[in-house]
């Protein structure tokens, strides 16, 4: 038994090692002042100065962030109300639609939703480009929204709203002074995810930008899948990987207050 | 106002706001406070439910109406149906391609599987505090981009990559290569591996203990215990992780592009993908193909293996 464990115990480091090496060979790779990504002549960071020069890649990166960030801002004002709304209800027959409604755009393979709205778009004429992509990236990232939304106040019950309605504060008043602050890690929480889902998208953006206004991530896909590695590639990798696990650390805070309170 | 007077008042006015809605709709009667809820939520939900009807639903009818030919090629209503597209797509070159992208779909679910399921075990037994943080080490991962990760193996098993020189530094020959379905099928585990191990994390963390301990006290050793207690009631979390693992990748066409190379870069995503916009009867008919066998294989796998399928 003893030796089952430490067996167990050695295989969950190595998982882990797994898990993250090829995340750590990206960050480590960036700062190889080499020309040639294997050959390690030394630290340097001539590539991101080469990442921030290069304007293709900045201009990509500013559409990507505002993409994301208009994303977030649709995804959390549609998303958490409904996520409140559908906590606090008494289970009803509508109930199993909605649970599908929300799910549904997270199970399907991305490849068929964004096959249906390129369809979409082009048969009711709306043009693809930034603001075809944030629809697009709304439609997944509203449901992470809701989800953690309705996870977070399915648990809280409805005690604090009753005791606010029964101390005479109407619904508005119940809604944005008491209901809202309870659902705001949540909300929070929500909107990193909703965020991140956005800026990494590379499937759907395909699919909703013009060839004019690629994201970020396409074009690093398309750098990829013809050239293959280079160090300025990798500096690019690096920082967007860093913009990823800052939102995840936010969001393991926001998370963690959720937890205590 | 004393308190009874204002539960009162809130119950038998309804001059507030959305009371009056209420009122309206329930043509001038007075709602009981449950059914001025049913519509307050109703009213919150809806911004959402009408977005996601018309930016997702709605699509979804319009593979349908391409793919039986009700709209040409040119995006024009065509008016007629008929079964061209699925005639077009009836040939064994697609045969080939749905057969290889479920191989490597289920291949890669397969390996998730048997990798993912020990750490999940581990960790599920583990002290509440450690628990939790291992499992935001299992997270994080997932908030990296995927296409990032891909890039990063093919910079560690690309012919010129770091496990190559590895290897090379020992004398031994270069053995990884990335560009074939063997690659793809490692990539997608990779990649994939939250989707698997998070579930299965789940349902071991919230089994019942006591049966296990019945087990043992009934005279049970631990593989005994293991084959016929934990692995039948870690079922729910085999299924969700394995169905979810399998139909990502069968739509998944980053990573074969990446690091497919002749033999894997063509699977069924990238079929979509590239006939699109010049066919897009065609890339309807392959997705709805795609759907239908994600509905069979959903359906299949929970009534088989859900059911009885996994007592050992």
């Amino acid at each position: 038994m003893k030796i089952g464990r430490a067996i167990l115990a050695g295989y969950v480091v190595f998982f882990f090692a797994a898990l993250y090496t090829p995340i750590a060979v990206l960050i480590g790779l960036s700062f190889n002042e080499s020309r040639i990504v294997y050959v390690w002549t030394g630290f340097s960071t001539r590539w991101y100065g080469s990442v921030l020069e290069n304007e293709a890649y900045m201009g990509a990166f500013g559409r990507s962030l505002w993409i994301a960030l208009l994303t977030t801002l649709l995804s959390v004002a549609l998303g958490s109300f409904a996520g409140i709304a559908v906590a606090r209800r008494p289970p009803q027959r509508w109930s199993l639609a909605w649970d599908a409604l929300v799910l549904l755009p997270l199970i399907i393979p991305e490849i068929i939703e964004a096959l249906a709205i390129a369809l979409f778009y082009q048969v009711t004429g709306i043009p693809l480009g930034v603001w075809a992509t944030v629809i697009g990236h709304t439609v997944f990232s509203v449901s992470f929204v809701a989800l953690i939304v309705r996870a977070r106040m399915g648990d809280m019950g409805r005690s604090y709203e009753e005791a606010s309605m029964v101390l005479g504060a109407n619904r508005i008043q119940t809604f944005t002074q008491v209901v809202l602050p309870l659902a705001a890690p949540a909300i929070v929480a929500g909107a990193f995810l909703a965020f991140a889902a956005s800026f990494d998208d590379v499937v759907k953006s395909g699919f909703t930008t013009s060839a004019t206004d690629r994201t970020l991530p396409l074009l690093v896909f398309s750098a990829a899948a013809k050239g293959g590695i280079s160090p300025q590639l990798n500096a690019l990798a690096a920082i967007m990987v860093a913009i990823s696990l800052s939102a995840a650390f936010v969001r393991t805070l926001a998370e963690r207050r959720i937890s205590r309170s | 106002m004393s308190v009874p007077a204002r539960v009162a008042s809130l119950e038998g006015t309804a001059e507030r706001g959305l009371d009056g809605i209420a009122r309206l709709v329930r043509r001038g009667r007075p709602l009981g406070l449950d059914a001025q809820d049913r519509l307050w939520s109703l009213l919150l939900s809806l911004p959402m439910t009408l977005f996601l009807f018309i930016f997702f639903i709605v699509p979804f009818a319009f593979i349908v109406l391409f793919a039986v030919d009700y709209y040409n090629d040119y995006y024009q209503v065509a008016g007629t149906l008929g079964l061209d597209n699925f005639r077009a797509v009836w040939i064994p070159s697609t045969a080939t391609l749905f057969g290889k992208t479920a191989l490597a779909a289920g291949t890669a679910t397969a390996f998730c599987f048997v990798l993912a399921y020990p750490a999940a075990y581990y960790i599920a037994w583990q002290p509440a505090r450690r628990r939790e943080l291992l499992v935001m080490l299992l997270i994080i991962p997932f908030w990296t981009s995927f296409l990032l990760r891909t890039y990063s193996l093919m910079t560690i098993f690309g012919e010129n990559g770091l496990a190559n020189q590895a290897l090379a530094y020992f004398g031994v020959p270069a053995v990884f290569e990335v560009r074939n379905l063997w690659s793809v099928i490692w990539a997608e585990t990779y990649t994939f591996m939250p989707f698997m191990v998070l579930p299965l994390y789940a349902t071991l963390e919230r089994m019942n203990r006591s049966a296990i301990e019945a087990s043992y006290v009934l005279g049970a050793g631990p593989v005994r215990t293991f084959l016929r207690i934990i692995l039948p009631l870690s079922v729910p979390g085999i299924l969700a992780g394995s169905l979810l693992v399998f139909i990502i990748a069968m739509g998944e066409l980053v990573i074969p592009a990446l690091v497919g190379g002749v033999d894997g870069g063509y699977l069924l995503g990238n079929a979509i993908d590239e006939t699109h916009s010049q066919l897009p009867g065609f890339a309807s008919a392959l997705g709805v193909l795609f759907m239908l066998i994600v509905f069979a294989v959903s359906i299949a796998y929970i009534r088989f293996v859900g059911r009885g399928g996994l007592r050992l």
